[in-house]
């Protein structure tokens, strides 16, 4: 097979679906090609899902003017989408006195970087807007807002999908050759053929950039972990609480903050590992988060973890250098056509509109393409049925009875949901991409009990039950029917056992 | 001369750990057992062991795919998995009713295999 | 439209505890019972129990899961008890209006008295926090009995289990007879935490091994399990040097069960930490009167015939509730003692005999448990042997109630 696509877009994170969307408003072919089995599985399922408003980065640079000006655009886009959007607010917390000065160089920072409202408040208003909160003082930043980073990631991707985009799952890109106009990259599904290529391959894009001829990036991976609090204790805060950065550190420092679905977030860490892809999760960091967050929040009890993840920076800089890397977003002269997308770490989900923005801009130059005159703006799938009113509830029961089907009890979702989440626009069909689409399974069962009731709805969508998987090929959920363990064949159709 | 042995009665998740007193093929007395299940259980522990088999078997037309069943005596324990081998393979047809003998004498132990679970035709 | 009604009494679950609740609480004089079940058949989680054990106190015989649900299944549809199946609770007020949604739409439901029999789920992998990596091939005891006893569906060829817990010791003999093999079961703790039934018939009989004092400190596998590291442990550390690789393609998990109060939270009934369910007192009435509470939402309970037992006291109360407007003030105090983690219920009327369950801290050999008031032995009951994976059940006769405001529960000699 050889596709002839006007632009490829290697990586289906944030940063490449935002893009990817942002391209689908004009006449053009564009492919997005996806080494895992869905969309959102990288760094960009995996982090804070925090807006972060720009306090955080040096001022003048391009990752300040993209977050701030991503931030501004994150809350329209969020809505469009009908993606989980809450503007709670944030708290840097100093603990005492000798952090003050550093409060008050981030407040002038963030002025400087174009934050609409930043406030220095004493420890009385602390207590007064976070009662299990003690600190000395802090920045109080109330346009800060959280977001689910996956919703956002596969809904970016479905709205492309839903005006013309391809979407190709399972098709990592080995090789890149060819000139611009005519690039040809190599995937296991075939050759696909562009005029242009964007390189948003996150933790992979310095390697996607070498397979193009381009050596000058090194990334050194350095790993977040998280624990999850379960909901019941969600109402613990209601705004994220920050530390002061820790000084030269890698990240923002332990931070505990509440998630669009009511669980509170504790993490992530810091450490430097040499596989980009090993997100272990570990004892001892497990227990570090628990005792850091609790120096802020001493209500916090390890009894409600219901579980814990991690995520990984694509850094710049390694830990001896530490410091700052600034976002690269560069076509190289010596071998133009192609744009890479290097080091997006934090803030780079708030800044993915603004990135998409000017790299949407980068393609429209260089093409010319007209404007998609259909351009379906929103989304088209199952309402979050927790999320409304009992009214709203109602008349969508009253009007589908598939809304009355509670399959997963802990977050409450219904059997629409889950169907529409089967249906999904790219085919994504593992248990995880239900998963990710509904969150079911996600809650403090972590679908003890709404696992078998899917993988029904799976079975009676069509998917066999020796083709289901977890997380795409080799990730098999079930290794035979139970009577077929013993007989040798599988008792539903009479086959012989499959091989593993 | 009698002995005595201790054995925990399985019939009932209580688990009372039995005493015995037994000499050649009978027993003297029990002790420590809190119902008299137990007799019954500890007297074949002791001289020939059983088990109660529950298993599944494939269900065909049925409203569900598999129908529950179990012996309805004890089988030599022995022979447990011989009898698993011996209902590889076998399929029910639908409508199942509680206590319909599914497998009458299940393999020469006198057992018969009956059904636990009602499944109704699709 | 949201659709309003009232029953006399509601029934939250239709599991063993919720069906005996109803059933009694019809027979008792309730006139409109209504037993609310969000899945498509009664019976709980004793449906996929096929296993047999189940019975031998009220019936003297040892039934399987589903015959013991159907028994009870019949009571209820022979009590002309109400069944709203594929209907789900979605919220209890304090005062006892529950919202139910079905395919049929939302409804509202006034209550004259409300039962809570909603059962427990399973704690899962993240919960207990073992690290690693994320592969498939990680499931719950439940999750795999469900998959295995109801739908047909086997998870794995080659098995671990993490946790002595009932369902996990079920699992192994009903894999292994399955035609799977069971590697190993390993148990943090210095002894089983399952019954010692389910380690004679189900790892015994089959040459399993339990390795105690033994935890899984590592998953590996990207895709799907390709083993588990175990270690031996000191307290809940890993002793350094004892860890050896088991491959395996599944990891089973069997933890530990919690009760499922989220509703009863809502209620606003006052749940106990140590049991994660309900206050309650003699007519296992919650801390929200006219809130009743019984079976695995209450404790967690390894016999179903207890289960049975205290929920037909509870649809009895409930019942009598609705007919009276009040229950008689249950004020004399039971205090948890030396060697007990809990003791239920908390509080009674002493107005009738009492059968008390508890659990013990540690396994303990001829002890007694030893009720007191004031210094004064009320009863002392030997034990030849105890265990916290056993419930305990202590009847204390109505005479023994009287001229007490205190009672002290505690394991002595
Ligand atoms: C711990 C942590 C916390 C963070 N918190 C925040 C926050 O709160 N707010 C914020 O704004 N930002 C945050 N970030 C940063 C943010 O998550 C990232 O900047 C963003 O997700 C990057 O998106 P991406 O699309 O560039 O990369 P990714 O999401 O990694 O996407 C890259 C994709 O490319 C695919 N790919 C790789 N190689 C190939 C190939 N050869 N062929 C095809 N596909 C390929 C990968 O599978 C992957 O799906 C955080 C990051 C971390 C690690
Ligand atoms: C693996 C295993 C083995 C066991 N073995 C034995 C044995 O051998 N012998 C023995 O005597 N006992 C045994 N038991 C114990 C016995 O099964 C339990 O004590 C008993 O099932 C508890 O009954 P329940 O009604 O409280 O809970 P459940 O059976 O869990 O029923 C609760 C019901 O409530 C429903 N529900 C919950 N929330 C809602 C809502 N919001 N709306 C509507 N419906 C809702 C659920 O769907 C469920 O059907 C075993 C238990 C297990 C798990
Ligand atoms: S003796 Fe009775 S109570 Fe004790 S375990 Fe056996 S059957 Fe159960």
């Amino acid at each position: 097979m050889t596709d002839k696509f006007d632009v490829a877009i290697i990586g289906g994170g944030v940063v490449g679906c935002a893009i990817a969307r942002a391209l689908s408003r004009f006449q053009l072919d564009v492919v997005v090609l996806e080494r895992d089995v869905d969309v959102a599985r990288g760094t960009s399922g995996k982090n804070s899902g925090v807006a972060h408003t720009g306090i955080n980065v040096p001022t003048g640079s391009l990752k300040a003017k993209l977050n701030v000006h991503g931030a501004a655009m994150f809350e329209s886009l969020c809505r469009e989408l009908d993606v989980p959007y809450k503007q709670v607010g944030k708290l840097i917390v100093a603990l005492d006195e000798s952090q003050v000065p550093d409060l008050e160089s981030m407040q002038a920072r963030g002025l400087a970087n174009g934050v609409p409202v930043l406030d220095i408040i004493d420890a009385d208003e602390i207590k007064r807007l976070e009662p299990n909160i003690t600190g000395y003082a802090a920045v109080h930043a109330p346009t800060a807002a959280i977001t689910c980073p996956y919703s956002l990631t596969i809904a970016l991707a479905e709205s492309a999908a839903e005006n013309g985009v391809e979407v190709m799952l399972e098709s990592p890109v080995t090789a890149i050759s060819g000139e611009p106009g005519d690039f040809t990259l190599t995937t296991p599904k075939g050759a696909i053929n562009a005029a242009l290529i964007i390189n948003s391959a996150g933790l992979a894009s310095g390697e996607v950039a070498r397979m193009a001829g381009v050596e000058r990036w090194r990334i050194f991976p350095c790993r977040g972990e998280y624990v999850i609090l379960d909901k019941s204790v969600g109402d613990m805060i209601t705004r994220m609480v920050y530390p002061v950065p820790p000084k030269g550190g890698a990240g923002l420092g332990i931070h505990i903050t509440p998630t669009v679905d009511g669980n509170i977030l504790l993490g992530p860490s810091t450490d430097y590992i040499e596989d980009p892809e090993d997100v272990d999760t570990t004892v001892d960091v497990r227990k570090q988060l628990l005792k850091e967050a609790s120096e802020f929040l001493p209500t916090i009890n390890p009894r409600d973890v219901i579980t814990a993840y991690s995520g990984v920076r694509p850094k710049l800089t390694s830990a001896s250098e530490g410091g700052f890397g600034d976002f690269v977003i560069e076509e190289v002269p010596e071998r133009p056509g192609i744009m890479h997308l290097v080091g997006i770490e934090s803030p780079g989900l708030t800044a993915a509109p603004a990135i998409a923005e000017m790299v949407a801009g980068w393609v429209t130059d260089k093409l010319s393409p007209a404007v998609r005159p259909d351009f379906k703006e929103g989304a088209h799938t199952a309402k979050r049925f927790r999320e409304q009113s009992r009214e709203v509830q109602t008349s969508l029961v009253d009007n589908d009875p598939d809304y009355g089907r509670v399959i997963c009890r802990c977050e409450l979702v219904t059997r629409r949901e889950i169907l529409s989440a089967i249906e999904n626009r790219l085919g994504a069909r593992s248990i995880n991409s239900i998963k990710y689409r509904s969150r079911s399974m996600m809650g403090r069962c972590q679908g003890g009990f709404c696992g078998p009731r899917i993988v029904d709805l799976l079975i009676e969508e069509g998917v066999p039950f020796d083709e289901l998987n977890l997380k795409g090929d080799g990730s098999w959920m079930f290794f035979d029917t139970s009577k077929g363990l013993r007989e040798g064949h599988d008792s539903r159709t009479g086959e012989a056992v499959i091989e593993r | 001369m009698s002995e005595t042995t201790t054995i925990v009665c399985v019939v009932c998740p209580v688990s009372c750990a039995v005493q015995v007193e037994f000499e050649g093929n009978g027993i003297i007395r029990t002790d420590h057992n809190q119902c008299k299940l137990a007799l019954e259980y500890v007297n074949d522990e002791l001289f020939d062991p059983r088990r109660t088999l529950t298993t599944s078997l494939a269900v065909d037309g049925g409203a569900k795919p598999l129908v529950s069943v179990k012996t309805d005596h004890g089988i030599p324990k022995h022979r447990v998995m011989e009898a698993m081998q011996s209902l590889s393979g076998l399929h029910v047809q639908a409508p199942v009713h509680i206590g319909d003998v599914i497998v009458p004498n299940l393999i020469g132990t006198g057992a018969d295999l009956v059904a636990t679970r009602n499944v109704a035709a699709a | 439209m949201i659709k309003m009604r009232s029953a006399d009494v509601a029934v939250i679950g239709g599991g063993p505890a919720g069906m005996a609740a109803a059933a009694a609480a019809k027979e008792a004089g309730a006139g409109s019972v209504i037993l609310i079940e969000r899945d498509e058949e009664l019976g709980g989680v004793l449906n996929q129990c096929i296993h047999d054990g189940f019975g031998t106190k009220v019936f003297k015989e040892a039934l399987t899961g589903p015959e013991y649900a159907a028994i009870y299944a019949d009571k209820v549809r022979d009590a002309e008890v109400e069944t709203r199946l594929e209907a789900t609770v979605l919220e209890l007020t304090e005062d006892r209006v529950l919202t139910v949604l079905s395919e049929e739409g939302m409804e509202t439901i006034e209550a004259g008295a409300v039962v809570l029999a909603m059962g427990c789920r399973e704690r899962p992998r993240g919960a207990i926090g073992i690290p690693g990596s994320r592969p498939a091939g990680v499931y719950t005891a439940g999750a795999v009995q469900n998959y295995m006893n109801l739908r047909n569906l086997a998870v794995g060829r080659r098995v671990v289990i993490l946790g002595s817990g009932d369902i996990g010791l079920i699992m192994a003999r009903r894999l292994t007879l399955e035609g799977a093999e069971v590697a190993c079961v390993a148990e943090i703790l210095p002894y089983p935490s399952g019954l010692a039934r389910n380690v004679v018939q189900c790892l015994e009989d089959f040459n399993i091994p339990l390795f105690l004092n033994t935890t899984v400190a590592e998953i590996h596998g990207a895709k799907r399990v390709e083993g588990v590291t175990l270690a031996s442990v000191s307290g809940m550390d890993v002793i350094p040097g004892t860890e050896r690789f088991v491959p395996c393609d599944t990891l089973m998990l069997s933890v530990g069960l919690i009760p499922e109060n989220e509703l009863s939270r809502q209620a606003n009934v006052s749940i106990d930490r140590v049991t994660a369910g309900p206050v309650v007192d003699d007519a296992f009435q919650t801390s929200n009167p006219g809130v009743f509470a019984c079976g695995n939402v209450l404790q967690v309970h390894d016999i179903v015939d207890y289960a049975t037992m205290e929920a037909e006291i509870a649809g009895r109360s409930a019942a009598a509730y609705v007919a009276d407007g009040t229950l008689p003030e249950a004020e004399i105090q039971i205090k948890v003692g030396d060697g007990l983690r809990y003791v239920l219920p908390s509080h009674v009327s002493g107005l009738d005999a009492v059968n008390f369950t508890m659990r013990v801290t540690k396994p303990d050999q001829n002890r007694a448990i030893v009720f007191s008031s004031g210094g004064k032995v009320l009863r002392r009951l030997k034990q030849q042997a105890l265990s916290p994976a056993s419930m305990a059940r202590v009847r204390l006769g109505k005479a023994r109630f009287s001229d007490t405001r205190e009672i002290l529960v505690e394991v002595g000699d």
